[in-house]
């Protein structure tokens, strides 16, 4: 059975003054759903409260419309993979993703069979029956899974499952949990710190700043579309210009910022202050003054596949534009930390708020 | 270089052959000379005795109860150190090490004053039952001697098992909890296995302690109780060194085996450490009204049994239960310089800590850094020297020292020199293991910075490794000087009355019922173990009771 899970203004509040919520999230049946945000911004609290070991001070937590907050943790049907892994060391992988079934006192043989199920699943067959201390990080993080997937949960919590690997290994890991999120179509919550983690697995990412949660969405739409300062530079590029504006045309407006005035798509009252965003691919950086560009200088210019990203100073804001072209690129590391002017279409930027 | 390296061997090495002149040889020089000297008792005889059996099985049987009562006594207060979240925490927890520091004899005379005839507890019951006679006596014959057991234990208990729990991951429970587990399944599949190790060090040390305990037992068990020990010292009262070198060697083979599987469990004992210091915790506020309840009858019980006798000995050195006056002569004669005076025993006891306390810190540092060594051999050596002497009767140590270095050295007039280097050995597995542990927190990254900036190993030595390890050596010493002061057995044995220390001058003035006068060195030597506490408190914050 797959569960629908609902928050409506969750909140909790902490001795020291700071708090969380209210919280209002819903992930639908056999979704995947992140909460994304920095350290700090109440992501890892909002889990716990699903998982029922933060009691919430005001607010509704329901699954398929039935209450929850008063169901304690282990009766709440939860498989959860905890940032420390937290195997239980006086066992071997075996007792760790039997633990579950033996707590439900499970026949022996249906034990064996789930457990045998499970590591053929998350290849982790080869080492049941090796003590944890022998495991390493990446097998570690499959038993984990096991042990959390064993007892055939209705809703899976992760909270930072990954954190502690390598990037080549946490790049695999996160398609498999993915891949075994969407074949067992197992209701997920996901935290994590990291954005591109989070594009990678999710449905949906929720970010989170200052114990609430600032914007929803799929990843596209985050990345295309941020609501505010803060989406936009902490999910995409962080290209985020300010300025004031300067005149209302038809369908676009003129934006005045410290040394420059941008033509942006959009409408907004005249003389009232704008964000808006600009993705790396759509800034194009010409060498010479045409007089349809900003100026800036070159801070870095990095090799990475297919293209170069090249960093910008802007009024000593840093603009980033992916450059594919090859000799430009050469030009560019020729010139060092040159004078240059950048350009995008007035349709490509993207009005915040 | 090749001489420089020859002396750091040296260095490093003397602790081991200091231990072997003044330790392994004069025990073994005792126990082989009593056994084939053909003097007293026969080996083949004692062992068959009776009485052998008799005290092996008492001295079994009542460190078995105590060690009971000890962990008994000693797990909640484990747990709720652990998880309960109050002010004053840390000074909760660095108290524990007081009763620890606290000379035996001096334990007697607190529970002679709270749990004896007249006592606070007697006359407590006294007055409810409104007798007039003493009605209850804890502080005589068995239950005497597991009380007081406990009492020195129970704080051991409380120390290494909530230090131990504090290292379980919270994360490690809530994934029990969330597979479905129950309070009682989380505490038999998850929370024991964890502190099995730590439980079983405590126990086993406790083991230790209470089966070769010798003045708890000679004092509260009225000469109807003996231990090992206690026959050990009167085979040698009597001159049966035959019987005496068997019986210690039947307790050495004992204790040795009890400290080896202690230092083994030492090994695994950190094995699952919390990523954070997020340690599961709840406040006093938060606990429901049943538990509260038990946590402040279990709270009064402890401070009945472990507090109580500390504070009792304040009316110890002021009441005279002889008399039934209250008075201040007990401190007079303890500042009284002639015969049967406190003065000279206080100034020994201070000369003969003080100088065995360096001496246990000089050899304890050298120790430690053989401990450091890689290879087996060193770091063996280093531990099994460090704990020899825990192993080893302090009474067969006394006549081994008496044999082996007193007679040949005409010291026979003032053995004062054997004295100091009995307490040296019994302080030294405090101070090594003070400085190991201090030793092993240092980074050694900071000295390979050192050594890039140009200092020499000297240099390196003096302004990096020995400032960063003062506050361990500073503990250590301390440690080491609260162990000697309160050493009684080994002194008692050496001692002509000029070199009586306190400890001597207490059991002495409990003999010839001079009360207050033992109460009051009695308080002197607690002021002593407060401030060693204080100090300890003071430079190792929480970590305390990782010396013991």
């Amino acid at each position: 059975m797959t569960v629908r899970i609902e928050l409506r203004g969750l909140r909790k509040e902490f001795k020291d003054g700071t708090h969380v919520g209210p919280i209002d999230l819903t992930i639908e049946k056999g979704e995947l759903v992140t909460l994304l945000g920095p350290s700090g911004s109440g992501k890892t609290t909002t889990l716990r409260m699903v998982a029922g070991f933060i009691q919430p001070q005001s607010g509704s937590l329901t699954f398929n419309g039935r209450d929850m907050t008063n169901v304690a943790p282990r009766e709440r049907g939860i498989g959860m993979v905890f940032q420390s892994i937290a195997l239980f060391p006086n066992m071997n992988v075996f007792q760790n993703i039997s633990f579950g079934l033996d707590m439900e006192h499970w026949d022996r043989t249906q034990v064996t069979e789930r457990v045998e199920e499970l590591s053929r699943m998350l290849g982790i067959h080869g080492l049941l029956y090796r003590p944890i201390s022998e495991v390493s990080g990446g097998e570690a993080q499959r038993v984990a899974l096991a042990r959390a997937l064993a007892r055939k949960p209705q809703v899976l919590l992760l909270d930072e499952p990954l954190s502690s690997l390598d990037p080549q290994l946490r790049d695999r890991l996160q398609m498999e949990i993915r891949k075994v999120q969407r074949s067992l179509g197992i209701t997920t919550l996901y935290v994590t710190h990291n954005q591109a983690e989070a594009f990678a697995v999710s449905d949906k990412v929720a970010v989170m700043n200052d114990g609430v949660i600032i914007q929803t969405g799929t990843p596209e739409e985050l990345y295309e579309n941020p609501n505010s300062e803060f989406v936009a530079r902490f999910v995409g590029s962080g290209n985020v210009f300010s300025g004031v504006v300067e005149e209302v045309r038809s369908d676009s407006i003129l934006v005045r910022t410290d040394s420059y005035i941008f033509k942006v798509s959009g409408h907004r009252l005249a003389g009232s202050q704008v964000f808006f965003t600009v993705r790396p691919e759509d800034v194009r950086i010409e060498l010479a003054e045409s007089g349809m560009g900003a100026a800036a200088t070159v801070q870095s210019v990095t090799p990475q596949v297919g293209s170069s990203r090249v960093v910008l100073d802007f009024d000593g804001n840093q603009v980033v534009s992916v450059v594919t072209d090859a000799t430009m690129t050469s030009q560019l590391r020729k010139n060092g930390t040159s004078r240059v002017w950048f350009r995008f279409e007035p349709e490509l930027a993207v009005l915040i708020g | 270089m090749k001489s420089q390296n020859v002396l750091a061997h040296l260095i490093l090495y003397s602790p081991v052959v200091l231990l072997a002149c003044f330790l392994i040889y004069p025990v073994s020089a005792v126990i082989i000379r009593g056994i084939v000297s053909g003097l007293g008792t026969s080996i083949t005889n004692v062992l068959s005795s009776p009485v052998t059996l008799n005290a092996v099985s008492f001295s079994a049987y009542q460190a078995a109860i105590s060690t009971l009562a000890a962990v008994v006594l000693g797990l909640p207060g484990a747990y709720l150190l652990a998880r309960l979240r109050f002010g004053g925490k840390s000074v909760v927890r660095a108290a524990m090490v007081i009763p620890f520091v606290l000379p035996p004899i001096v334990v007697v005379v607190g529970f002679l004053q709270m749990f004896g005839p007249y006592g606070f507890v007697d006359s407590f019951v006294m007055a409810i039952t409104g007798s007039n006679t003493s009605v209850v006596n804890l502080a005589s014959g068995i239950t005497g001697i597991v009380l007081a057991h406990a009492f020195y234990n129970a704080p051991l208990v409380i120390l290494m098992v909530s230090a131990s729990l504090e290292r379980l991951s919270p994360d490690i429970e809530e994934s029990a909890e969330i597979l479905g587990a129950s309070s009682i399944q989380k505490l038999r599949r998850i929370i024991l296995p964890h502190i099995l190790p730590a439980l079983l060090a405590s126990a086993i040390l406790t083991y230790l302690f209470c089966f070769t305990s010798f003045p708890i037992v000679l004092a509260l068990g009225g000469g109807a109780y003996s231990t090992l020990e206690v026959r050990i010292w009167i085979a040698f009262r009597i001159f049966d060194y035959g019987a005496a070198s068997s019986l210690a060697l039947v307790q050495i083979l004992i204790t040795i085996a009890l400290a080896f599987s202690y230092y083994r469990l030492g090994g695994s004992r950190n094995y699952t450490i919390a990523p954070t210091s997020r340690i599961k915790q709840v406040g006093i506020d938060e606990i429901g009204g049943r538990h509260a309840l038990l946590a402040v009858l279990y709270v009064v019980l402890l401070l009945v049994l472990v507090a109580g006798p500390i504070v009792a000995i304040v009316r110890a050195a002021v009441y005279d239960p002889v008399t039934e006056v209250y008075t201040w002569a007990g401190f007079a004669s303890l500042l009284s310089a002639g015969l049967g005076g406190g003065l000279i025993p206080l100034v020994n006891s201070v000369f003969y800590a003080g100088t065995s306390t360096v001496l246990a810190v000089v050899l304890g540092l050298p120790l430690a850094y053989l401990h450091r060594r890689p290879g087996f051999t060193s770091s063996t050596l280093s531990s099994l020297t460090a704990f020899l002497p825990l192993g080893v009767s302090a009474i067969t140590l006394a006549y081994g020292l008496m044999l082996c270095v007193v007679v040949p050295l005409g010291l026979s007039v003032n053995p004062w020199p054997a004295i100091v280097l009995a307490q040296t050995m019994i302080g030294l597995p405090f101070s090594a293991r003070s400085i190991e542990i201090a030793l092993r927190n240092i980074d050694p990254a900071l000295l390979d910075q050192a050594d890039l900036l140009g200092a020499s190993r000297l240099q390196k030595l003096f302004f990096v490794e020995l400032p960063l390890l003062a506050p361990g050596i500073l503990v250590g010493a301390v440690f080491a000087f609260a162990m000697a002061i309160g050493e009684m057995s080994a002194t008692y044995f050496i001692a002509l009355p000029q070199n009586f220390t306190l400890t001597v001058a207490i059991y002495q003035d409990l003999g010839v019922r001079k009360f207050v006068e033992a109460g009051a060195a009695a308080l002197v030597l607690v002021a002593v173990c407060l401030i060693a506490f204080l100090v300890i408190d003071k430079v190792t914050g929480k970590q305390s009771g990782g010396v013991l």
